[in-house]
């Protein structure tokens, strides 16, 4: 689904927690939302859904504004931070829970949840209740709810927050790589620049309620690269350029790749797929994507 | 797009329905009373205000209820301590008999003081030998204060106990405090806002006591008439003025200990020994809650079965039990249906302003501690005879007044917050998210309403019925008011107690007493099954 917001505004009280946000997201683009707590990203998230209604602005999906329109008529599927799985509910019940809405027939809902729990790997988890998984399995639980209805567009509020580093990496790359699967659109939240940077198509930047910045991973990376170089970021010890450095290594390194590509039909739709769409082809990008697509695509 | 339209209408019909109910419910009778006593001028008020029995009258309650409220703090704090934090066989029956106190009817409550204290029984006898009568005197209104207001220390400071970690006590004896003053230092500090709200509770439970007050005060005018006694006898005597007065002043003071409460909640955030506490905690407990129980069964039968059975079987006891279960079935109904919605509306809604939710979540407390009597007289000054819309529905063919439609409004009153303030905090718990989530996925209200959010507050709804029906079953003063009590018409089964012991009909008092206790007690039962499943949820 295409989407374009123009001149999105929200106070709370007297609070502008968002100011004149404009942007818009090409179908089939994975967006990362990132910038510091208190920023404005949920709050942005939440009136893409229809959870918040905006002071003004608007926002489109497909051409069609859509700020009139409940939640339950805009076909997105949200993954809330902590989840909000039905504590009530098994696993099943809970992806079958917006289908059973739709009023889908019985052999349908099966089908398709049984479709869902393989896909996310729940399978043998089905009649458990969310308390009696692990806090990855609640993820993709939440995951797989979020994508039974079809939504046209997912959007994902800080996806990994409530999960340990090391899961939190293997689920990042299963999500990239679920979602190029589904050629969904797609926005997530994150505190993280290197999971942005590892993830998006693109990356905005929130702060203090403004967008600040939009582009691409390798200009979010370069941007900040030369913010340390300026020494904007000087005291801080820089975790964050030596991680850099290995990604583009990483990022050399996949370039040369040039083997066969199974998941390479979902690529050429973005632009960074373009890329890779080129590399399948033999040539090289004029210039170097800087994250590891291929590597997640090969896994899949 | 109908769709939507349709959907819009339905959610603007439910949310002004709910709004009406609490304006007419809780908002008129109160602004009622207020225009009432000064309508003859604020000099009249004073007058009906100072006058000498009226001002003794407020000022033995006020004296009473800080004494109970005193006593009830003190024994509160030491019998949640032991609850919570001694584990011993038995401890579970203490912790639901904390509840017997609400859950059973006052008037049963007074004629058990009455039939443990009376000079035939052993401790009034006792007293005499010393030369003092509890009965009919100060320490009679104090016990029965007590008893009722019992449980309300104990249930603001168990949370508290329970939430205060055993790491920070252990944090302080590491830094080489004593006992005592960990204990001061650390544990006191932490109970202190559910002491200090529990006590305001009982303080204005105490305050607004009738049905428990009125059979063994003796109502002496000047001596041991009570406030609410005192408005009930002005109601009877056909002085509304008088009664709406002294009202005022008692539903002012109510007001103002409510606001105190709200303020105090939202500021929070050995063997030897212990065997000490153990035993004492148990014998307050059966001193104060099993002992009186038990002699109202044996009173029941103290003229044999045949006295039971005739005492039950007379048509007026048939007919007022009927008409306490047709109250208590109506009255439950509505004030459930309400309660989930308006709770869920106080919760959840944005179309309610932040500063008008405040007001309403004070004023729903309202009828916890407005004397029952003054909410009969509410209903009587608003649909009297006398009143204008009173009279519009006299000439209707519809009497509301000293008919069944007027005391199952007062019942109505007087039960309204306690499904909200079961339900609130469990909604306020679980939070909006799965409700988003569920409106993400197409579900609409109503939808969203049965199949998330019902499963999640089921429980603490079943509590709440339950807690509704026992205090239907057992409200007294307010529907004493509004009844006019007549035999085999508005006779409740309460009021026939309450008359039966007037007319010095102890056994027949019993009997129905029996019933109504018995009531009481299976409901006690219902309520800690029903209290264990909202655990598990
Ligand atoms: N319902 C609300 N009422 C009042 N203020 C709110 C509300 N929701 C959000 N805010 C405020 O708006 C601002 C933006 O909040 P938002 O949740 O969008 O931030 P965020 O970027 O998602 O932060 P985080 O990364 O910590 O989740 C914050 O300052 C927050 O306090
Ligand atoms: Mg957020």
């Amino acid at each position: 689904m295409h989407v374009e917001v123009r001149g999105l505004n929200k106070t709370f009280g007297s609070f502008q927690a968002v100011k004149d946000v404009d942007f818009s997201v090409e179908k089939g683009q994975l967006i990362g939302l990132l910038g510091p707590s208190g920023g404005g990203k949920t709050s942005i998230l939440r009136m893409l859904a229809g959870l918040e209604t905006p002071d003004s602005g608007d926002i489109v999906f497909h051409g069609q504004r859509v700020n009139d329109l409940p939640p339950q008529e805009r076909g997105i599927g949200f993954v809330f931070q902590n989840y909000a799985l039905f504590k009530h509910m098994t696993v099943s019940e809970n992806i079958a829970f917006g289908l059973e809405v739709k009023k889908w027939n019985k052999a349908k809902i099966k089908d398709r949840v049984a479709n869902l729990t393989e896909l996310t790997g729940l399978k043998g988890f089905e009649s458990r209740y969310p308390h009696q998984l692990s806090g990855g399995q609640r993820q993709r639980v939440a995951f797989a709810r979020a994508l039974a209805p079809e939504p046209q567009l997912l959007l994902l509020d800080e996806p990994f927050a409530a999960i340990d580093a090391k899961i939190r990496h293997e689920l990042r790359s299963w999500l990239r790589e679920m979602i190029d699967r589904l050629g969904i659109t797609s926005i997530f939240v994150t505190h993280d620049q290197d999971e942005a940077i590892e993830v998006a198509d693109e990356i905005m930047i929130i702060n203090k309620g403004n967008l600040e910045q939009k582009g691409s991973p390798w200009e979010i990376y370069q941007r900040s690269e030369d913010a340390v170089r300026r020494g904007l970021y000087r005291g801080i010890p820089d975790r964050r350029q030596h991680r850099g450095a290995s990604r583009l290594r990483r990022c050399g390194r996949i370039g040369g790749h040039q083997g066969p590509d199974p998941a390479g039909v979902y690529r050429d739709r973005t632009q960074g797929r373009v890329h890779a769409a080129a590399l399948r082809d033999g040539g090289r990008p004029r210039q170097p994507h800087p994250f590891p697509r291929q590597r997640m695509a090969r896994r899949g | 797009m109908t769709n939507m339209l349709q959907s819009r209408w339905w959610s603007w019909g439910f949310r002004s329905t709910v709004m009406l109910y609490f304006i007419i419910l809780i908002v008129c009778p109160i602004a009622g009373i207020y225009v009432q006593s000064l309508s003859g001028g604020f000099q009249a008020f004073a007058d009906n205000v100072t006058e000498a029995l009226a001002w003794k009258s407020v000022i033995l309650t006020v004296k009473l209820a800080v004494i109970s409220t005193i006593i009830n703090a003190a024994v509160g704090t030491l019998a949640a301590w032991v609850l919570v934090r001694y584990r011993f066989p038995g401890r579970s029956l203490l912790n639901s008999l904390v509840d017997l106190p609400f859950a059973l009817p006052t008037a049963v409550i007074g004629l058990m003081i009455l039939l443990l204290l009376g000079p035939r029984s052993l401790i009034g006898s006792g007293a005499e030998a010393l030369g003092t009568t509890i009965l009919f005197h100060e320490p009679a209104i104090v016990v029965a204060m007590i008893f009722v207001t019992f449980p309300f220390v104990i249930r603001a400071v168990q949370p508290m106990l329970e939430e205060l970690d055993a790491s920070e006590e252990e944090a302080a004896y590491t830094m080489g405090a004593s006992k005592s003053r960990t204990f001061f230092r650390v544990i006191l500090p932490c109970m202190m806002p559910g002491i200090v709200s529990g006590a305001m509770l009982a303080f204005s439970r105490a305050l607004a006591e009738f049905g428990a007050v009125v059979l063994v005060a003796g109502n002496i005018p000047g001596r041991t008439l009570v406030a609410s006694v005192y408005i009930f006898g002005e109601i009877e005597s056909d002085n509304p003025a008088g009664a709406a007065a002294v009202s005022v002043l008692l539903l002012t003071l109510s007001l103002l200990i409510l606001w105190t409460v709200n303020f105090v909640r939202r500021r929070r955030g050995e063997l030897t020994i212990r065997r000490f506490w153990i035993g004492l905690t148990t014998l307050i407990f059966a001193v104060l809650l099993i002992v009186p129980l038990l002699r109202i069964v044996q009173g029941a039968f103290d003229d044999g079965w045949s006295g039971f059975s005739a005492g039950i079987s007379r048509p007026e006891a048939q007919h007022a039990l009927l008409m306490t279960g047709i109250i208590a079935v109506c009255v439950t109904l509505v004030n459930t249906i309400f309660g989930v919605m308006l709770s869920l509306y106080l919760v959840r809604a944005n179309w309610l302003g932040k500063r008008l939710k405040a007001v309403m979540n004070a004023i729903v407390d309202l009828p916890f501690a407005v004397s029952p009597v003054i909410g009969g007289l509410m209903i009587v000054l608003l649909l009297g005879p006398d009143s204008a819309v009173g009279a519009m529905l006299g000439r209707a063919g519809v009497d509301v007044v000293y008919a069944l439609p007027g005391m199952i409004l007062a019942t109505l009153f007087v039960t309204f917050p306690i499904v909200i303030r079961e339900v609130m905090p469990v909604l306020q718990e679980v939070g909006s998210q799965q409700e988003e989530a569920a409106h993400m996925m197409g579900a609409y209200a109503w939808t969203t309403f049965w199949r998330v959010t019902w499963p999640l507050i089921r429980w603490s709804v079943v509590y709440g019925v339950i807690l509704t029906v026992a205090r239907c079953l057992g409200e007294f003063g307010a529907v004493l008011v509004v009844s006019g009590n007549i035999i085999n018409k508005t006779q409740t089964a309460t009021t026939l107690v309450y008359q039966d012991v007037e007319n010095f009909d102890l056994t027949a008092a019993n009997s129905v007493a029996l019933v109504l206790a018995a009531a009481s007690v299976l409901l006690l039962l219902v309520m800690e099954w029903s209290k264990s499943r909202k655990e598990v949820h």
